[in-house]
């Protein structure tokens, strides 16, 4: 469970990037964190995994506080950031192994999680090449194992379907159900709207650094004209604002 | 020509804009001010540290009756290092940088690329140039008495001067590249074509100083114009540089400035034809590298587990060594300044004359003053090694990832500076073998040596990663920008220097009194400075990392 309690931050003086955000991500559940460009999601999603120090309020994961309870609380999570392009001299095997060693994962688990998710993935036979010959899409893809290979309860993603084909996309979606379905706690930012329809228990849609909406997304047409079409909707609520 | 000047100035912003502070938070007019204030004082102090030297130097060559000797030396040396890093520059921003993808389909003409590419490229070298050579050439025009003509030429050279060298260079370069295209791992083609040519220019240097006798060296010393002779067979512009400022009150001094113009000037036409043909050759593609085209045998992946110490030390040393700009740039220098020393150590043994090999052998070391200098020597090497001071910026974006893993972020830096002080191990204990052969030292005293350089190199490579961490360079497109454009690299030759002036002042006032005491002193001293630096790390871990988002 990931819970966010009033929490603000300023790269500028006098203007707000996050504006006393509060949110609470259950347990069980995929929550999918929407807004347009530069509305703070990023931001919203660096404080959560302690890349960025809130100006003001609490973050608590699994009830670590990040601040005060840091390594703890990163032990948490898995964090997919928004770019993929990371060590790209190490070769895919060593990198998936690094991070494995970070999280102190045993040789028997990594062995089979990795087997398991690169072939599910489709990138098994690239694992012995550098992560510089591999697409920004096989990028993406090993971030995601990375992720899962220490079994995190929270998990954590920028922007996760940028880049992946149509199967690894389903294949993406169907380990965060299974996931959330566990009783842990999915964590999403998207720009694609069906995304979120289709796979979030339940939103949070972010402008000029306030949470402006924050339900289902039942609750969302209800509040809101209920024939329009979702970007519509989206449109005209990130407009208002 | 407003075109090239537009494009010049879209490459120095993509690679030098980039020094700009990385938070936004920073925006306060005070703490800029402050910053530049710091970057002032910063170089007013290695202007000074410069200018004392030169002035040393330029005093005892005057009683010599050769003060020109200084100018020779100084643009010989000056000559060298635009060769070197030329040749490490070019590839990289010539080759490797990103913008050429997007440059390549607009509608620019070949030469337009090229002389914007070289441009750019002289930028950096004129910033060495001042750096190195401004305050020294006025220190000797001062102490020389020269009048106001001796400045205008002073000026002239030195923007004449290194264009030549950058030139040759960079078509070695680009020749070398034209056949890459055949080269599967590009990476590793960079990092030998790096040391090659590197090796190529320090053999021709070598043999050039084997030739020479000390003998012959003191006649050249005395006979000034043999050595400018010499040296002139491999830069033709040389001896009118060095002309042009000695004989600046007369007309061959205004001849020889014609003259590096016309040179100068034909040697660009020459390298715009040529670079023209060979550039677009070797650039098309040459980024993506290693793209392998048969699948590997899966058969030998490995899933061993690791502490994870370990780990991150192996994951560090593996960016540098895979990495060609960070290893030509980290450390090859690591390597290289050692090996200088032991072949002219080694040439030195082979000169033969058994008088001043005696001589080294009677010289006395083993004592305070002597442990004093050689620490001061070690120290001047560990502030070549780039390690430590680009070891956040080094990950480019990818810092961040520091802060999201559980490790704590102290550890971390400790983890980062291993690879530096390994490096720094090495070159001291190469250094630290040649004193004991060479002045038959004790075994105590070189153990003695070693610790306390590797102590003090401990202690430097925290500070410098506090540096780097002050002030990162994260958002770059190139390692190009991060090794050669970063002006935190004067922070580590400020410090080294001012550990230097310390131990000299420490040499001059111990000297009395026996070297194990001055030892066992130093070594507590280095161990609070660690301490110290390490607490200093751990207690503002937080604050030290807010830049890295």
């Amino acid at each position: 469970m990931i819970k966010i309690n009033n929490v603000s931050k300023s790269y500028v003086k006098g203007k707000k990037s996050v504006d006393d955000l509060s949110l609470e991500i259950r347990d069980g559940e995929i929550f999918g964190f929407l807004g347009p460009n530069g509305a703070g999601k990023t931001t919203t999603i660096k404080m959560i995994t302690g890349i960025l120090n809130s100006d003001g309020g609490d973050i608590t994961i699994d009830g670590k506080n990040i601040k005060t309870e840091a390594i703890e609380a990163k032990k948490q999570f898995g964090y997919v950031p928004d770019s993929p392009d990371m060590f790209l001299k190490l070769k895919g095997i060593e990198y998936l192994n690094f991070i494995a060693d970070v999280y102190n994962v045993s040789e028997e688990d990594r062995k089979s999680r990795i087997e398991y998710l690169a072939k599910e993935f489709e990138i098994y036979d690239n694992l012995q090449e550098t992560l510089q010959s591999y697409s920004h899409g096989m990028r993406q893809k090993m971030l995601v194992i990375s992720v899962l290979l220490h079994n995190p309860k929270n998990w954590i993603l920028d922007e996760p379907m940028t880049g992946l084909d149509p199967r690894a996309s389903f294949k993406l979606k169907e380990l965060m159900r299974k996931h959330a379905n566990e009783g842990n706690s999915v964590f999403f930012s998207t720009h694609v709207l069906e995304v979120a329809e289709k796979i979030c228990d339940r939103v949070g849609i972010i402008n000029k650094g306030k949470l402006i909406f924050v339900g289902t997304m039942k609750e969302l047409r209800e509040k809101f004209a209920d024939d329009a079409s979702l970007e519509q909707l989206f449109l005209e609520i990130t407009e208002d604002e | 020509m407003n075109r090239i000047l537009k494009l010049t100035k879209v490459f120095l912003k993509t690679s030098v804009s980039q020094y700009k502070a990385t938070s936004k938070t920073e925006n306060k007019a005070s703490r800029k001010a402050l910053k530049t204030f710091g970057m002032v004082i910063l170089v007013l102090y290695l202007a000074g540290v410069f200018g004392f030297l030169s002035y040393g130097m330029i005093s005892l060559l005057n009683d010599a009756g050769q003060p020109a000797f200084f100018i020779g030396i100084a643009l010989l040396g000056l000559a060298l290092l635009v060769l070197i890093q030329t040749v490490l520059s070019s590839i990289n921003l010539f080759y490797f940088s990103k913008d050429l993808e997007y440059i390549l389909p607009l509608p620019f003409k070949p030469y337009e690329i090229v002389i914007a590419k070289f441009n750019t490229l002289m930028v950096t070298e004129y910033v060495t140039v001042l750096l190195f050579l401004l305050v020294p050439f006025i220190m000797y025009g001062v102490l020389t008495g020269a009048s106001v003509l001796f400045y205008v030429n002073m000026v002239l050279v030195l923007l004449l001067f290194p264009i030549l060298p950058a030139l040759i260079a960079t078509i070695l370069v680009m020749l070398v590249m034209c056949i890459s295209g055949v080269i599967k791992n590009k990476d590793r083609f960079q990092t030998i074509v790096s040391v090659l040519l590197i090796g190529l220019v320090l053999f021709v240097q070598m043999g050039n100083m084997e030739e020479t006798t000390d003998d012959q060296m003191l006649t050249q010393l005395t006979q000034f114009n043999g050595l400018v002779s010499q040296i002139d067979d491999y830069f033709i512009t040389l001896a009118d540089s060095i002309n042009a400022l000695t004989n600046y009150n007369n007309v061959t001094g205004l001849i020889s400035i014609v003259k590096l113009l016309l040179i100068s000037g034909v040697a660009y036409a020459i390298f715009i034809f040529i670079a023209q043909k060979l550039y677009f050759k070797g650039a098309v593609g040459a980024r993506y590298s290693g793209k392998a085209k048969k699948k590997k045998d899966n058969g030998s992946l490995t899933y061993k587990k690791q502490n994870v110490e370990l780990t991150y030390v192996k994951k560090e040393f593996s960016a540098l060594f895979k990495n060609p700009i960070f290893f030509t740039q980290c450390i090859l220098p690591s390597i290289l300044m050692p090996v200088i020393f032991t072949i002219s150590a080694i040439a030195g043994f082979n000169s033969g004359n058994e008088a001043e090999m005696e001589g080294m052998e009677t010289l006395q070391i083993v004592n305070s003053v002597g442990l004093c200098i050689l620490i001061a020597i070690n120290i001047f090497m560990c502030s070549m090694d780039f390690i430590p001071v680009t070891a956040i910026s080094r990950d480019g974006q990818n810092a961040s990832f520091m802060k999201y893993i559980p490790i704590e972020l102290d550890k971390q830096c400790t983890y980062k500076i291993i690879p530096a002080v390994i490096m720094n191990v090495v070159s001291t204990i190469i250094l630290d073998i040649i004193v004991l052969i060479m002045f038959k030292a004790s075994l105590l005293f070189t153990i003695l040596l070693s610790f306390i350089s590797i102590l003090l190199s401990i202690f430097f490579s925290y500070v410098m990663i506090v540096v780097d961490l002050k002030n990162p360079k994260l958002k770059w497109d190139s390692e190009y920008t991060v090794v050669k454009q970063n002006v935190n690299m004067l922070w580590g030759i400020a410090l080294s220097v001012a550990m230097i002036i310390l131990l000299v002042i420490g040499a001059i006032t111990l000297s009395e009194i026996p070297y194990l005491f001055t030892a066992i002193g130093l070594i507590l001293i280095s161990i609070l400075c660690i301490y110290l630096i390490k607490k200093y790390i751990s207690k503002n871990q937080e604050k030290l990392f807010e830049k890295v988002q």
